[in-house]
C-alpha cells in the first residue's frame, strides 16, 4: 500500500496531467491545488517521520503515532527547518543536532536535511501564495517543479541511512516536536 | 544579514551563468515581503523565453543554485518563481 504522501504526490502530478492534445495554459485551480498538495504530501511525510523515529516504527504504536502527528505544526516546522539554514546551523540548535558520537556543536547541517528544509520552506511559501494571494502568479513550471523538488528531497532524506544520519533524523524530530525552540526564545 | 537588492541581482544572475539556461533568462525581480507568519522574505521571479520547452530538472537546478547562492549573502528565504517572458 502506498504511503498517504505518496498518494498525494501523485494526486499533484495528476492535476497537471495534460491529454495529447491539450494546449495553452493550465487553469489556475488546477495549478493551485497541486501545489497545496503537494505542500501537504511533504508536511504529511515529516510528520511520519518525526513520529516513526520517537514513537517507533511498530504497525501496533500506529495510534499513538497519529495522537503525535496532531501535535506537530506548519509552524513549528517552518521554525525547526529555519535553523538549518545557511552554511551554518543557528547557534541555538547546533549543539544539540551535534552528532551524540561527538563533543561541541554541529557546524551544518547535513545536506539531505539542508535540502528537506529548504524545499519544505519554499513549498509551505508557495503553498500559501497558491490557496490565499490570487495576485501572485504561479506558473505550471513552478508547480511541476515544486513536485520534482519534492520528490528528491523524499528520496535524498530516505536514502541517507548511515548510523550518523539516523542519530542527526532523531535528533532534528525530537526538536520539531519542540517547535525548533530548546530554551525560552520567542 | 541583508544584502541590497542590486547586489541579490547581480548574485542570481552569476547563479544563472553556470546554468545552461542562462540565454534564455531575460530578467530576475527581487520583490522583500512577508511569509504568513510575518518572517522577511524574497519573493525572486525570473523570467525565462519559452518556459513551457525547458526540462523540469533543469529548471530545478536553476532554482536551486540562485536559492542556494542567495542564501549565503541574505537571510530572508529566497522564493524562486519561474514566469514566461513571452
Amino acid at each position: 500500500m502506498a504511503s498517504y504522501d505518496l498518494d498525494l504526490l501523485e494526486t499533484a502530478e495528476r492535476l497537471l496531467h495534460r491529454e495529447s492534445r491539450q494546449r495553452g495554459p493550465l487553469p489556475q485551480a488546477r495549478i493551485r491545488r497541486s501545489i497545496s498538495t503537494t505542500y501537504y504530501a511533504l508536511f504529511h511525510f515529516i510528520l511520519d517521520e518525526v513520529c516513526r523515529r520517537v514513537i517507533g516504527t511498530h504497525n501496533s504504536l500506529s495510534r499513538r503515532r497519529r495522537i503525535l502527528a496532531r501535535t506537530l505544526s506548519h509552524r513549528g516546522l517552518r521554525r525547526t527547518f529555519d535553523k538549518l539554514r545557511g552554511r551554518a546551523m543557528d547557534a541555538s540548535v547546533a549543539e544539540f543536532l551535534a552528532p551524540s558520537s561527538a563533543s561541541g556543536a554541529a557546524s551544518a547541517a547535513p545536506d539531505f536535511a539542508r535540502n528537506l528544509g529548504a524545499v519544505f520552506v519554499d513549498a509551505q511559501s508557495s503553498r500559501h501564495d497558491a490557496d490565499y494571494d490570487l495576485n501572485e502568479p504561479l506558473s505550471e513550471k513552478d508547480a511541476r517543479d515544486i513536485v520534482v523538488e519534492v520528490r528528491g528531497a523524499i528520496a535524498d532524506w530516505r536514502a541517507a541511512d548511515r548510523e550518523s544520519d539516523r542519530d542527526f533524523k532523531q535528533a532534528l524530530s525530537v526538536l520539531a516536536l519542540l517547535e525548533g525552540q530548546l530554551r525560552g526564545e520567542s | 544579514m541583508q544584502a541590497d537588492l542590486q547586489t541579490l541581482k547581480r548574485i542570481a544572475f552569476a547563479a544563472a551563468d553556470r546554468s545552461a539556461l542562462r540565454s534564455r533568462i531575460e530578467d530576475i525581480v527581487f520583490d522583500p515581503g512577508k511569509d504568513e507568519w510575518g518572517s522577511d522574505i524574497l519573493r525572486v521571479r525570473v523570467r525565462m523565453k519559452r518556459l513551457d520547452e525547458i526540462d523540469d530538472g533543469e529548471l530545478v537546478d536553476l532554482k536551486r543554485a540562485i536559492r542556494d547562492d542567495v542564501s549565503d549573502l541574505d537571510e530572508r528565504f529566497p522564493a524562486v518563481r519561474f514566469s514566461d517572458a513571452d
